[in-house]
């Protein structure tokens, strides 16, 4: 037991040290990132979504009658005209 | 107002904190990586303190939560962290080693849960109630692990002659 005594007085003894100020301003920056990042989260799920319908109606949606947004949108414009026949005789 | 709160709880407890992980992780780096994850969840859970336990009881409650966890993560990414070093995706970290590794080295024979137990009730001096509120363990569970953990070092400091 003596030895294990003497052990702990040694180990009661170890004496690191650490720079307080220079902790204190990591853990700060620590703080502030974690609090950002519920923020930042949900930012970016927001942006997600708004591109995804986005994304989806200009190039999936289909009004009635099939096609994309931008072919609705065209039809709606020019509704005596067929935007595939109007490409092709423009590329001529 | 928990500005105010979180800077004098940090000036009262860095360095019951700091004792507590200096001895419990070896390595400078991982001290104050510890040190830095304590004080984040202190702040994190500081406007869910009830005062029903002294704030002193409460930071050691988180200090030796945080820590057990922090080994545990580190145990798990070693292992990884070894197996892509030997493929040679990664380079093997080296760590600045601290001047008292051998006062440390029968402690690095304990699991992470033996560890924490001694260094509370032999160096810290907490009694076995408390610790077994802090680690929300049975009483008889510390008690094992204590009387498990001396024999280690005990053995340990015999074999290394006293150190």
């Amino acid at each position: 037991m003596a030895g294990y005594e003497e052990y702990l007085e040694k180990l009661k003894d170890v004496k690191a040290g650490f720079d307080e100020k220079k902790l204190y301003s990591r853990i700060e920056s620590g703080i502030s990132r974690r609090s950002y990042k519920p923020q930042l989260a949900m930012a970016g799920a927001l942006a997600v979504l708004i591109f995804s319908i986005f994304y989806y109606n200009s190039h999936f949606y289909t009004p009635g009658d099939g096609g994309t947004l931008a072919d609705y949108v065209y039809q709606q414009n020019e509704p005596n005209s067929d935007p595939v026949m109007d490409y092709v005789l423009a590329d001529q | 107002m928990i500005k105010q709160d979180f800077e004098q709880i940090y000036m009262d407890s860095k360095k019951n904190v700091w004792s507590l992980v200096s001895r419990y992780v070896f390595f400078q780096q991982d001290r104050e990586d510890l040190l830095q994850e304590v004080f984040i969840n202190v702040h994190k859970a500081l406007s869910k303190f009830r005062g029903e336990s002294s704030i002193n009881t409460w930071i050691y409650k988180i200090t030796v939560n945080t820590a057990i966890n922090y080994v545990n993560k580190q145990n798990r990414f070693k292992t990884l962290k070894r197996a892509l070093s030997g493929l040679r995706i990664i380079e093997e970290e080296s760590l600045q080693v601290s001047s008292d590794i051998n006062e440390l080295k029968p402690l690095a024979k304990l699991n992470p849960q033996q560890r924490m137990i001694l260094l509370l009730s032999d160096i810290e001096e907490k009694k076995l109630d408390e610790i077994a509120e802090m680690m929300r363990l049975p009483i008889g569970t510390v008690k094992s692990n204590l009387h498990r953990a001396r024999e280690i070092v005990k053995k340990e400091v015999i074999e290394n002659g006293g150190l």
